[in-house]
């Protein structure tokens, strides 16, 4: 038997509040997954592995950041290759629209092999992801495929500016997806957080304003490098209005993206996991 | 969730391939063939690469964070000239670096302090 005076509280009164709201089902499940056994017994993780995890993911988020970062590069090339080549192949909204159904081919075969591996209910990763039922998901994917569209911006883009002054606007996404944070999801600041930006975009200003002269001791190659392309972008004939007008709307819009997308799925795991 | 948006993608929205070319903002729709067909085959394998590892990042790391990370594609580029071109990069070019990568150091701190406040709440 439980010793009530001796030992912490099993729940703190906010998580007593958020069981409070279930409904009978919930509760039943609630109390199926999560039987008091992390605090009761003893079993939750030592602060130090809860450290290595941290680590762990943050190490894999900043894998998947830099993996994001090289395929985006080589896809931005290739896409400019497709528009402006010999022969040309205009049709961005078709490249983009046939780019999601592959995606969606590839995420389905991955998801179907990390189900059979972890040995998973389809239906249960929904339940884990905050959807009761199937056509919750279904409408809120189909909302998500319209949003997503913005990458149409991309591909009309790319043949109306150069890769670099394309990256050089994408770079400001972060400041972008700090505003959005704090104006719908009243995201609290942290001055890091601040100071972090600030670096960046220091770091983006400065390497983006500075021109390298081609009789330097690079006899002139820089200009044919990534960061040679960098430069000097603003008299560049190949920038058109219309493409820093597009390169524009798909920064704010992807910043518009990822902190929705962050904000459901980060949000809802968290919660369901909690539970 | 990423393969229901892709089926999603695939059921509701080719009917704008007709309205796109209706309207003129594209020429009619023409599958690709021969070298455009390799481009467009090998950019939907590199766009779809690209989409995952964007959704997979945003919701492993942080919105902001995938956000801030996105920066380092500059010191990248410059260590990917000086490994495949030899380029020394100029002493502005540095500077710049460094600021970025302290910007993004800077922000793994701040995760880290965010994540060990929540660990500490719940201890």
């Amino acid at each position: 038997m439980r010793d009530e005076t001796s030992r912490e509280p099993l729940l703190h009164e906010n998580e007593c509040n958020e069981i409070n709201e279930l409904d009978p089902a919930e509760l039943k499940e609630f109390a199926t997954a999560a039987p008091l056994s992390a605090r009761e017994t003893g079993d939750e993780l030592p602060l130090t592995d809860k450290k290595k995890c941290f680590t762990c993911a943050c190490l894999v988020g900043n894998i998947l950041v830099l993996l994001f970062q090289m395929v985006t590069v080589a896809n931005a090339e290739l896409m400019q290759i497709q528009e402006t080549g010999t022969h040309p192949y205009l049709h961005p909204y078709f490249s983009v629209w046939f780019n999601h159904c592959v995606t969606g081919v590839f995420s389905a075969i991955i998801a179907a092999i990390w189900l059979a591996v972890t040995k998973q209910s389809f239906m249960g990763v929904l339940r884990e992801n905050g959807f009761s039922t199937f056509c919750q998901a279904f409408w809120t994917a189909t909302g998500f495929a319209v949003f997503i569209m913005f990458n149409i911006f991309w591909s009309v883009s790319l043949p109306l500016v150069t890769v670099s002054v394309f990256t050089t606007i994408t770079q400001t996404t972060c400041v972008f997806v700090l505003v959005f944070s704090i104006i719908f999801f009243k995201h609290a600041v942290r001055a890091l957080e601040v100071v972090s930006v600030l670096f960046c975009i220091g770091g983006v200003v400065i390497i983006s304003f500075l021109k390298i002269d081609p009789d330097s001791s690079n006899n002139g190659t820089a200009n044919t490098s990534t960061i040679g392309a960098f430069l000097s972008e603003a008299d560049n004939p190949s920038n058109s209005l219309v493409g820093i007008a597009c390169v524009v709307a798909f920064t704010v819009l992807q910043a518009a993206y990822l902190v929705v997308w962050g904000w459901r799925f980060s949000e809802k795991r968290t919660k369901a996991s909690k539970r | 969730m990423i393969a229901l948006i892709g089926l999603t993608n695939a059921l509701f929205l080719w009917p704008f391939f007709f309205t796109n070319a209706w309207l003129g903002w594209e020429p009619p729709i023409e599958l690709p063939t021969g070298t455009n067909l390799t481009i467009v085959l090998s950019g939907s394998v590199l766009a779809s690469a690209s989409n995952i590892l964007f959704m997979l990042a945003a919701v492993l790391a942080s919105p902001f964070f995938l956000a801030v990370g996105q920066v380092l594609q500059i010191p990248l580029s410059i260590l990917s000239d000086l490994g495949l071109h030899g380029e020394m990069m100029t002493l502005v070019q540095g500077l710049g670096c460094a600021l970025i990568v302290v910007g993004f150091v800077v922000q793994v701190v701040s995760d880290y302090k965010s994540e060990r406040e929540k660990t500490d709440r719940i201890d």
